[in-house]
């Protein structure tokens, strides 16, 4: 498997799909800071009233984020793919080497490949907020932070290329990858909706006009709320779904972490055996 | 006789379709082996088997004395160099770049060689161009040579001359001989293209429906496919009366023409045509050619 890691390493870093997801994750991460710069420049009076965490950078450190991850599944869904269209996966398996080896590294390839881009567009973002509007953030929290995305990075690969392995064509399997990451994303917006619903609405007084008299309304029940069973299972797939672990990071307290590392795990397990098993059976052309 | 490959009732079957159907085929060392049959009779099938892109769904394969379940398949594919179908090759990359990513995919720590292999294929001079703005036959070319990567004991081809124009080909075919003469590779090549396979081959394999319907050896077919001389003349009946006379081998074909299989004087004939007032209009030589052969041995119309 070492000579396939060389050969993949190499062939990743002289690759130009490789090169633009970093530079564009760079401009991602630096391009949220501005306009949140120019705003609190422009604005100055405005932010002078409320407290630092309202002007600081934290607030942009990890929106670049969300973008990033479509750029990850382009990016695995391309790359893997290529293999397939070209037909150089074959001459990996003429001369020998196991179904098994060539999908790991694979894997180990796109991960460091989206690890690096995560790194770049944080990092950018860090260094440039910390320039122009300084961050609250502690270097330890920060550090904390992208660490686990990092983390969550690895099971959001070995889905990405699960979909990318599974499809013998480059194209069809980049699309896959990105509605893939899109579904995630929608998934774990609509649940971190329904969870930060209100279980009550506000209850509400007023005084009638003609009698004088003080008409309250006790706060009313929200139907939409999710109690119990259906709660646990917002819950779970709130946690569980890479795409809402990332938003829990970015934009949320870091949440249950050994729970979501957890889940990290079996997601990689479960996806990285269940891709090798299909790549394994495959009929390659 | 030894055999770098040999498969046993080999079976490939696709969602109801049989690909291969119990094929037996047995590839010495040191041969050229063509493999002919006609569009989707199988060949490609056998190769994507043997090449370990596809499993068999029956039978199974031995390469280089291990069979394709053995665990030591692995370690044995290390002496196999094929190109199945179009040539594997990075497109972004150049063709020296591919060659060293071929190098590092075999662990081969050391780049020596690069440029002979090259040489070899006749790519030396492609510089920086990017292996998507080659031309076929340097692809396929290309794809030879990362095939050649690892010094390969075995070559397999599949329809190499495909989409080549004339020059490529005798180029192509130049090639081959050459890494079987001079590296002794055993190359197994899978065409349709008979007329360039009777010049390379060693021992032919007839592939039809998935199934092995002969192996022979050239001189075997040489054998088979008997030479004459097809003449045409004025009227056969003379013809006949002159070459019984002669004791000469013949057969007539139609009213003005014959093939004669004795080896003749032409002269003595022509005066003795001449003295019967016959004739001649046109002499060839002719000899039942490979593609004539394949079709009398698949069925011809039937296989249509």
């Amino acid at each position: 498997m070492n000579k396939l890691l060389s050969a993949e390493f190499i062939r990743l870093f002289k690759s130009k799909i490789f090169r633009i997801c970093l530079l564009v994750s760079g401009i991602l991460g630096a391009g949220f800071i501005i306009p949140k710069c120019v705003d609190v420049k422009r604005h100055a009076q405005v932010y002078a009233n409320l407290s630092a965490e309202y002007s600081n950078a934290d607030s942009m450190l990890f929106v670049g984020v969300m973008v990033v991850i479509f750029l990850m599944a382009m990016f695995v869904g391309l790359f893997a793919g290529t293999e397939y269209s070209d037909g150089t996966i074959r001459n990996k398996l003429i001369v020998g080497h196991r179904r098994g080896s060539i999908y790991l590294s694979k894997l180990v390839v796109c991960v460091v490949a989206n690890v690096i881009f995560l790194v770049v567009c944080i990092f950018a973002a860090w260094g440039l907020g910390s320039l122009l509007l300084g961050t609250g953030m502690g270097y330890g929290e920060i550090l904390t932070k992208t660490l686990m995305i990092c983390v969550v990075t690895i099971s959001m690969t070995a889905l990405l290329l699960l979909c990318s392995m599974s499809i013998q064509s480059k194209s069809v399997g980049s699309v896959v990858c990105l509605m893939l990451m899109l579904g995630m994303l929608f998934v774990s917006a609509y649940v971190n909706q329904r969870l930060d619903a209100p279980e009550y609405y506000e209850g509400y007084a007023f005084t009638d006009d003609e009698t004088g008299e003080l008409i309250e309304s006790p706060p009313t029940k929200n139907p939409s709320y999710p109690e119990g069973f259906k709660r646990d299972i917002y819950e779970f797939i709130y946690d569980f779904v890479p795409c809402g672990q990332i938003l829990q990071i970015c934009f949320m307290n870091t949440g249950n972490a050994n729970l979501m590392m957890l889940y990290d795990m079996i997601i990689l397990i479960g996806s990285t055996s269940a891709g090798i098993i299909i790549f394994k059976k495959k009929n390659l052309k | 006789m030894e055999y770098c490959l040999e498969t046993n009732g080999l079976c490939k079957r696709y969602r109801g379709f049989k690909a291969l159907d119990g094929l037996s085929m047995h590839v010495p060392k040191g041969a050229i082996y063509g493999f002919i049959g006609k569009n989707g009779a199988g060949k490609t099938t056998l190769i994507r088997l043997i090449c370990g892109l596809q499993e068999p769904t029956g039978g199974s394969y031995t390469l280089y004395g291990e069979k394709n379940a053995d665990k030591g398949i692995f370690a044995v594919r290390r002496r196999m160099g094929a190109v199945v179908e179009t040539p594997s090759i990075y497109l972004d990359m150049t063709a020296e770049e591919n060659i060293v990513q071929q190098y590092r995919i075999l662990g081969i720590p050391s780049m020596d060689g690069i440029s002979e292999l090259l040489a070899l294929v006749g790519l030396a001079h492609t510089g920086n161009k990017k292996a998507k703005n080659f031309s076929l036959g340097m692809r396929q070319r290309l794809g030879i040579a990362i095939a050649l990567c690892g010094s390969p004991d075995f070559l397999v081809l599949d329809e190499p001359v495909n989409g080549l124009d004339p020059q490529g080909i005798v180029e192509m075919r130049e090639l081959i001989l050459k890494l079987n003469r001079e590296k002794q590779i055993t190359v197994l090549i899978s065409s349709h293209i008979l007329d360039e396979l009777s010049k390379l081959a060693t021992c032919y394999g007839f592939i039809d429906r998935g199934r092995l319907v002969k192996e022979i050896s050239a001189s075997e077919l040489e054998a088979e496919c008997r030479k004459c001389k097809r003449v045409t003349v004025s009227d056969t009946k003379p013809l006949c009366r002159v070459m019984d006379e002669m004791d000469i081998e013949y057969s007539i074909i139609s009213d003005t023409e014959a093939d004669i299989y004795s080896q003749i004087s032409v002269t003595k004939l022509a005066m003795a045509l001449a003295e019967e007032n016959c004739e001649i209009i046109s002499m060839s030589e002719r000899g039942d050619s490979l593609e004539k052969y394949y079709i009398n041995l698949v069925g011809g119309d039937d296989n249509e």
